[in-house]
């Protein structure tokens, strides 16, 4: 019984923080598309280029052409992808700066007990309520059809979007770290690293 | 004092919070949404958090830059350019008592100048420096001081973002506040230099110097000379050069700096599918540490504001009526505390507005109003530097240790980052006896 219980926290746990840090992993590659735009944009406004490509349809938030400064607002577009989703996958890796100056002598059992105490009173309150306010703000962008004051990308509401959808993913990693000190604290199993519980081990 | 309760208690909460070994950024962001519901603020008023957070880290422009040098920071250092770079600036100094400390010290002073963000410069250089001075049996202490005070030393050297936000702020001239910063950053710059000297030479146990290895010499020593120093020196330069000159914002000279750290990988035949994964995996996690934090402090210092911290800090001034120096050196020592817990983005936000007409009116002896502002900036500029150098809560020190070898300890950064706190000191109480450091040369080249 004990067993099956300690191996089902620690199966929740893996599953869970792998979930959540999975988007971050594969969202660190927009980095290469977001340097090819800042350079496109150096090169484009010394050539004195504003429009680059123009087509007949319209597509979503780029409208029927790619300018400039379509392509400059692409790069916070980018970098925004890469933070929200980065941010829970940079948990799961325990890369949060945090100061141990004194959590580094810690016994396990403390340890975990700062994990569970702070993700349930800071990290999901926190969370849940710029996820919900997030959510907010994103639908009254798509209500309103927000789009650039500058003739840019159109659609803003796809890009906010990250900001509920992030702090989504981030709660999905609280809830594994949670397992993980729940299975630390009730069956004292000793966790890989004593600092950053849970997460999935490279 | 019964109306600071809030804002005095959130402030323990978050000292208790960050010594607990919690991440920072959730600590803020957690004791903002805790102390706001418990005082009963309408929860609509955190409907303006998304937005905040929208505009002031994500869609910030000036934001870019972080990956962009983080990322060129890795690949130079992935790829051992920036390894052999230091090696070579080394060797000008190979005869001097501390000479990689003093080369790191150049480095970070050229590096740091170009960005301007505290944050971006010391991980960029404690990336690239860090597990050189380890490797050569450097202290760790003494390694991470040199590394943390040459990062932030940038966010004074022009061109520096935060002399321009804070020449919008006070509405002072931009080119009179990168002119009055020269002569206290080369102070500084000459202070530090001197220190890792003497201590170098009386302490070699901390900075050892190893013969240079002239074993793997491959190539002919032309193509040494090009690859190791000229072109690095080339790029960092070039990333340099071209915002001082006003050709490319910081964020287009970082992107070039970043396509110019891949090409020197690819000519030193390092730019493998595995480098370019690792780079991208670190430069996304360095990322998202760093706006997390930003992202924190937004929730924290709305909440802060609302429960009347602005107010309090604001009252504890006016009780008290100091003379012109008195009422300067309290309002040093209110941003030196502030910058333990903010960014200096909010703090020339918050703090600047609010002092910049009683700072005005004080008669220093200085000629004009104006005058008093420049000079208070750069007291401020110094000042801000010092406190996000100094134990235990220096921000400087917390982006150190996130991305130091995880042998380096915080109590090590702590130990070594002291003597440099010192010298902080120094330097700003010259500036504050000898106004002329900051307000002679913009008044030599005005007329």
């Amino acid at each position: 019984m004990t067993n099956k219980v300690s191996s089902f926290l620690k199966t929740a746990g893996h599953v869970l923080t792998s979930v959540g840090a999975w988007p971050g992993r594969v969202a660190g590659w927009l980095f290469l598309p977001m340097l090819a735009a800042v350079l496109t944009v150096v090169l484009g406004s010394l050539l004195r280029m504003h429009e680059i490509i123009h087509w007949n349809v319209q597509l979503p938030m780029l409208g029927d052409s790619l300018t400039l400064t379509s392509l400059s607002e692409m790069q916070w577009h980018f970098l925004t992808v890469m933070v929200m989703l980065g941010i829970p996958y940079t948990l799961t890796k325990g890369r949060h700066v945090h100061v141990d100056v004194l959590s580094s002598a810690f016994p396990p059992r403390l340890t975990a007990t700062v994990t569970l105490v702070g993700d349930l009173i800071l990290l999901l309150p926190f969370a849940w309520v710029v996820a919900t306010y997030a959510f907010n703000f994103t639908a009254f962008a798509y209500k309103t059809g927000e789009l650039s004051n500058n003739g840019g990308l159109t659609d803003r509401w796809m890009i906010k979007a990250f900001l509920p959808m992030g702090m989504g993913f981030l709660m999905i990693v609280s809830l594994g770290r949670i397992c993980f000190a729940l299975d630390a604290l009730i069956f004292g199993t000793r966790q890989k690293e004593t600092y950053n519980l849970g997460g999935p081990h490279e | 004092m019964s109306e600071f309760l809030l804002p005095l208690s959130m402030i323990g909460a978050l000292i208790l919070g960050i010594f607990s070994g919690y991440p920072v950024a959730i600590v803020l962001g957690g004791i903002a949404i805790l102390f706001g519901f418990a005082s009963g603020i309408p929860p609509a008023f955190f409907g303006t958090l998304p937005s905040r957070i929208f505009t002031g880290t994500l869609s910030n422009w000036l934001m870019m830059a972080v990956p962009l040098f983080v990322f060129m920071g890795i690949m130079l250092d992935r790829s051992e350019v920036a390894n052999r770079l230091l090696l070579s600036l080394e060797r000008l100094f190979a005869r001097t008592p501390g000479g990689l400390a003093l080369a790191v010290t150049l480095l970070g002073i050229i590096m740091a100048a170009s960005t301007g963000i505290v944050g971006a410069s010391v991980v960029m250089l404690g990336m690239m420096a860090m597990p050189v001075m380890l490797k050569q049996g450097y202290d760790k202490g003494f390694a991470s001081g040199v590394v943390a005070a040459s990062g932030t030393l940038g966010i004074l050297i022009p061109p520096s973002i935060m002399l321009v936000l804070i020449g919008d702020i006070l509405q002072i001239s931009v080119g009179d506040l990168f002119v009055g910063a020269f002569l206290p950053g080369l102070l500084l710059g000459v202070l530090y230099l001197g220190y890792i000297f003497l201590r170098a030479r009386f302490d070699p146990s901390c900075a050892p110097v190893k013969p240079v290895d002239l074993s793997s010499r491959d190539r002919p020593i032309f193509m040494e000379f090009l690859q190791d120093l000229f072109l690095p020196a080339l790029l960092i330069l070039g990333v340099l050069g071209s915002i001082v000159a006003g050709i490319a914002t910081p964020t287009e000279a970082a992107a070039i700096g970043a396509l110019g750290a891949m090409l020197l990988a690819m000519l030193a035949r390092k730019l493998t599918r595995e480098t370019l994964s690792v780079a991208i995996r670190e430069t996304t996690m360095t990322t998202a540490m760093i706006l997390f934090i930003g992202i924190g402090a937004t929730a924290f210092s709305l909440i802060f504001k609302r429960l009347g911290g602005e107010a309090m800090i604001e009252d504890a001034l006016f009780a008290m009526a100091l003379g012109p120096y008195g009422t300067i050196l309290l309002i040093l020592l209110i941003v030196f505390v502030l910058g333990f817990f903010l960014e200096w983005i909010e703090i020339s936000y918050i703090v600047l507005p609010m002092f910049a007409s009683t700072i005005m009116g004080l008669d220093f002896g200085l000629g004009s109003g104006e005058q008093n502002l420049i000079w208070f900036a750069i007291l401020m500029a110094v000042n801000m530097q010092t406190s996000f150098l100094t134990p235990p809560l220096g921000y400087a020190l917390f982006y150190l240790k996130g991305i130091a070898p995880p042998e380096v300890g915080i109590r090590d950064i702590y130990r070594g980052i002291v003597p440099f706190v010192l010298l902080q000191l120094t330097g700003l109480t010259l500036i504050l006896f000898f106004p002329a450091l900051a307000l002679w040369l913009p008044q030599a080249l005005g007329n």
